[in-house]
């Protein structure tokens, strides 16, 4: 009797520890890296953990005089937001036309198939060209008072890069969405009364839409991805790919370790919320069929 | 009182494969069905017997002749009529009580009015209890009674019926078979009903029109008298099924 107790107890507390294996890979990571940081001893090449961890510990300490790192997250955020949501914008109605519409696809499937390969960061020379160090407020034409100190911050060019990357796995996934939605979905609705707008509305577009979220959700990885690019283009001034960029040039190395964990968190965080939304609001698509 | 509800005159219809050649799949086709029958199409997988259903449903236009329900040429899904496909094809986003009655929403019933008749059409295919379920919560068996259940909300005259039972075990099946009969000798809709089963169409049609594989004829064309409910140990059942199954497998070996 007393070995037979004995057992559950004993993988229950076995249990309790597997809890702790996602723990296992970062901190090993970090042992490591304390270990090699010591040894190197050279803070150019490679700061101690602590050394980074004072600076993430204090985020609204003011870093090279660039602002807080919650400051330059903030500016960063804005950014990516701004470029992402113009591209899902457009990049979403694009898609469910495309989808739907054998001639929409045929007609601009050449332009896109062209343009798609191009990386992000191929763009950069001829955005310069053509955009050079103009912001939003210059585009809107405005030279001062509040809004130009958030305005000025955000140049076409990077709002363009962002744009860029996003746009693509945004409209593919919409298009796929739309194409891939069940043949016998849409006949039902039809013999049933559906007329065209009320089969795109009420069968196309909700089916599609864990299709249209995990392509918003690439495209924010995308976006929030070439952010260091974009934040790296001439006439930035805060961001933290700018922050980044600019503390190597003043050899602080562990400003910018602490700057790609806060990339690393930021996007983590983002992706995270678009899988939660897949698994609350979608949970039909993988249980059903 | 009998009154002709669905008409093929020479119907036939042509696909172009992938490579551009063409397929006949159906091919002139000549067949009246009067109001309350129950016909069941029966034939081998590509006899074009779900092309005729589809043709009828107004999903996809015959490529010569004329298909007409109730005296009109179809041209398009006609509101007398509804159809359920094998994979039951309910919107997985919307509960039972929706899905049912997503047809009523389509014609802009009001809201209040269309999930009354709703409900008492998912009471009546006995699924009062999972009126706010989701689709993939369901059996088969359950799930292809909501998509009747749906087919039935509009109240429609004919029901088109493209091999419903096809993915569902023997039992669940037979079981169908019965409910559907039950429904049916209620209230007498006009059912066309597809299958490749002979049994199913034995124990289920008043009527049966037996289709060729390519190109899709209507080779036989006889009415079923037996008594419901059928038995499958009636002598008269049997003889009927392997008339059948002999009609067939000529068929087979002629080709």
């Amino acid at each position: 009797m007393s070995s037979v107790g004995k057992e559950p107890k004993k993988r229950f507390t076995l249990k309790r520890w597997l809890v702790l294996r996602p723990l296992v890979a970062p901190l090993m990571l970090f042992v490591v890296w304390q270990i090699v940081a010591l040894r190197l001893d050279n803070f150019l090449i490679l700061p101690t953990l602590n050394a980074v961890l004072k600076v993430l510990l204090n985020p609204f300490q003011d870093l090279l005089r660039l602002g807080s790192m919650v400051h330059n997250a903030q500016v960063s955020l804005v950014r990516v937001l701004l470029g992402y949501g113009l591209a899902a914008l457009i990049a979403i109605p694009v898609g469910i036309l495309m989808g739907y519409s054998v001639h929409v696809r045929v007609a601009l499937q050449g332009v896109l198939s062209m343009l798609r390969p191009i990386p992000p960061l191929a763009w950069v020379p001829l955005i310069l060209a053509w955009f050079g160090t103009a912001s939003l407020a210059t585009f809107f034409g405005i030279r001062g008072g509040a809004g130009w100190v958030y305005l000025s911050n955000i140049r076409v060019s990077m709002l363009f890069i962002i744009f860029i990357s996003s746009f693509f796995p945004i409209l593919i996934n919409t298009m796929f969405g739309v194409r891939n939605v069940r043949r016998t979905l849409l006949d039902s609705a039809l013999t049933l009364g559906a007329s065209q707008g009320d089969l795109v509305r009420k069968v196309m577009l909700p089916a599609a839409l864990p299709s249209i979220v995990t392509g918003l959700r690439g495209g924010m990885g995308a976006a929030w991805g070439s952010l260091v690019a974009a934040e790296m283009l001439p006439g930035s001034i805060a961001g933290l790919g700018y922050l980044i960029s600019h503390a190597q040039s003043y050899s602080r190395t562990d400003i910018v370790m602490a700057g790609m964990i806060a990339i690393s968190a930021i996007g983590a965080l983002l992706d995270f919320i678009f899988r939660w939304i897949e698994d609350k609001k979608f949970s039909w698509q993988s249980l059903g069929r | 009182m009998e009154q002709e509800i669905i008409r093929l005159d020479g119907v036939s219809k042509i696909f172009y494969s992938e490579n551009g050649h063409e397929v006949l799949a159906v091919d002139k086709v000549d067949l009246s069905i009067q109001e309350s029958e129950f016909v069941c199409l029966l034939g081998p997988s590509g006899s074009g017997k779900s092309t005729v259903l589809r043709m009828l449903a107004g999903l996809t236009p015959a490529s010569s002749g004329k298909v007409s329900v109730l005296g009109e040429e179809v041209v398009g899904p006609r509101p007398e009529a509804s159809m359920v496909l094998q994979d039951y094809s309910l919107l997985p986003w919307r509960s039972v009580l929706e899905n049912v009655a997503f047809g009523l929403e389509l014609r802009r019933v009001p809201k209040e009015e269309r999930i009354r008749i709703a409900t008492e059409m998912v009471e009546k295919v006995g699924l009062g209890d999972f009126l706010h379920a989701a689709p993939y919560e369901l059996s088969g068996g359950m799930q292809q009674r909501a998509a009747i259940a749906r087919a039935l909300a509009t109240d429609p005259r004919i029901l088109y019926m493209d091999e419903p039972f096809g993915a569902l075990d023997a039992f669940t099946r037979r079981q169908m078979q019965q409910e559907l009969l039950s429904l049916w000798l209620k209230d007498k809709k006009t059912v066309l009903f597809v299958t490749h089963s002979v049994e199913e169409a034995v124990y289920l049609a008043t009527r049966i029109v037996v289709m060729s594989a390519r190109p899709g004829r209507i080779i036989a064309d006889f009415p079923v008298d037996i008594p419901y409910p059928r038995r499958s140990s009636d002598s008269e059942f049997g003889r009927l099924v392997d008339e059948l199954m002999h009609l067939l497998m000529e068929l087979a070996y002629e080709r």
